[in-house]
């Protein structure tokens, strides 16, 4: 498993390098989309065949209090990422807050087990490598599905691979773990995505694109969102359209 | 006019019903844009609290067999959703594409399909606390409600719900979960299909999926 994941992370430049010289037309979200499909169901049969089966028997020998608290250790871990992307964008409130948090948390809070930090009113500020690129301009480039890490693009799969380096787990190999608990904890969701979506594979693409876009966007909740708006308009000339459909078929009766 | 009003006061009402019913539409629509934001945000959250403490009920309900507690959350999402909305909404200007017949058959099985979804959506939170937490004003005049679930994970999943004022009250039109709109997300998903095997492939996906998914209970 982790070579595979060593492999696509060394794959990876390289297919960065591809995506930049073909330059696939802006505007189109999956160019390369026959390709997508065949990786991303090959990582779905990973998932089935052993990413969900391990973590299942590790959610039948772990109490859920104990998974989620060990899910906030992981998190609190990756505090460098977070850190320096916070002070990327120019964020020094939030890395400010972030390294407070760190400091808080790994001691009162057992290592981030438990989290006082949010009680003392140390906000959470989330950032990543691949939302810093998007931050600068970078643009995201056309959706790509990642061998075992998933979905992704140039920009976030770059950013994937700053935020391993700086994933203090990586180092003593506890990423595994990592994954095996997040994959027990997010089984409800995964389970329902399965089942809910009409095309599986065009739904994690789109809830992936949507939410990047989201994390990028850092606006604030309660200003009303513009882009957001036109989404939930209903067209006007839909049935006018319409109209002149059923005039036309009615003129080709012979 | 004026001579009508005098000699035949009852014609000239109803000519004013007549007339009132013209405009209402416009009306209707400026009932909203004119709308206090306060009261908005207000009566939006309440709707949201009241959908949201029905489902608790439901799902804290022992004496409940999985599938009554199933059809019972569905049967909140009926009361609080505007379907015929959201099915327009996410179908879009594939709505065209479908014939008069496939069009109600397309209504009935979506309905269902995201019923049975928000039902299990919650049925995943059974053990966790749901909170409703702010709400903001939409450009359209829709309202956005924050709700936020704590203790699944190491974060609150937070979930938007948008709504939108008829005479009878705010309905649910989207649901946003950390981001994601659902009515984009199968817009999206509806686009592709139909685009592949057209509107009749579609709804028999569906109802199979419909079937399936409700024989397992």
């Amino acid at each position: 498993m982790s070579s595979r994941a060593a492999a696509a992370c060394l794959l990876l430049p390289i297919l960065a390098l591809l995506g930049a010289c073909c330059g696939a037309s802006p505007g189109k979200p999956d160019p390369y989309q026959r390709a997508n499909r065949a990786i991303f169901s090959f990582n779905d049969k990973v998932d089935a065949y052993a990413l969900e089966p391990v973590s299942k028997g590790w959610a039948f020998i772990t109490p859920k209090a104990f998974r989620v608290g060990l899910d906030k250790v992981f998190k609190n871990l990756k505090f460098p990422v977070r850190f320096v992307s916070n002070l990327g964008q120019g964020e020094v409130r939030g890395g400010g807050s972030e390294l407070a948090r760190f400091v808080v948390n790994s001691t009162i809070g057992l290592l981030g087990f438990f989290d006082p930090a949010s009680r003392m009113g140390l906000g959470q500020y989330d950032e990543d490598f691949g939302q810093m690129f998007g931050r600068w301009g970078i643009r995201a480039g056309p959706y790509w599905v990642i061998p075992i890490v998933g979905p992704s693009n140039p920009r976030d799969g770059w950013g994937y691979l700053f935020n391993t380096a700086l994933n203090p787990l990586t180092y003593v190999g506890g990423g595994i773990v990592a994954i095996i608990n997040g994959r027990a904890i997010l089984a409800p969701q995964v389970d329902l995505a399965r089942e809910a979506s009409l095309d599986y594979y065009v739904f994690v693409r789109d809830a992936y694109l949507q939410r990047r876009a989201a994390l990028v966007s850092n606006e604030a909740w309660d200003e009303a969102q513009p882009v957001a708006d036109d989404l939930y308009d209903l067209p006007d000339d839909l049935y006018e359209v319409e109209d002149d459909l059923d005039d036309m078929e009615r003129n080709h009766v012979p | 006019m004026i001579w009508s009003e005098i000699m035949c006061p009852e014609a000239a009402r109803g000519m004013l019903c007549a007339l009132s019913l013209l405009v209402a539409p416009f009306f209707a629509e400026a009932v909203t844009e004119g709308l206090d934001p306060d009261v908005a945000r207000t009566e939006a959250k309440t709707t949201v609290k009241q959908t949201l403490d029905a489902v608790v009920a439901v799902l804290q309900d022992q004496s409940l067999s999985s599938k009554q507690r199933q059809t019972r959350t569905e049967e909140v999402a009926y009361e609080h959703f505007d379907f015929a909305t959201i099915t327009r909404l996410v179908l879009a200007r594939n709505w065209r594409r479908l014939s008069e017949e496939q069009r109600s058959d397309f209504v009935v099985e979506f309905k269902r399909h995201l019923s049975l979804t928000y039902g299990k959506t919650l049925q995943a939170y059974q053990d966790e606390k749901l909170l409703v937490d702010r709400a903001r004003l939409e450009r359209s005049g829709d309202v956005t409600v924050r709700t936020r679930i704590i203790g699944a994970a190491a974060d609150a999943t937070l979930v938007d719900y948008r709504l939108r004022k008829r005479e009878d009250g705010w309905f649910v039109i989207d649901v946003i979960i950390e981001g994601v709109s659902l009515i984009s997300n199968f817009r999206t998903q509806t686009q592709e299909i139909i685009g592949d095997i057209g509107p009749g492939g579609l709804i028999e996906r569906l109802r199979k999926k419909n079937e399936k998914r409700a024989s397992r209970g």
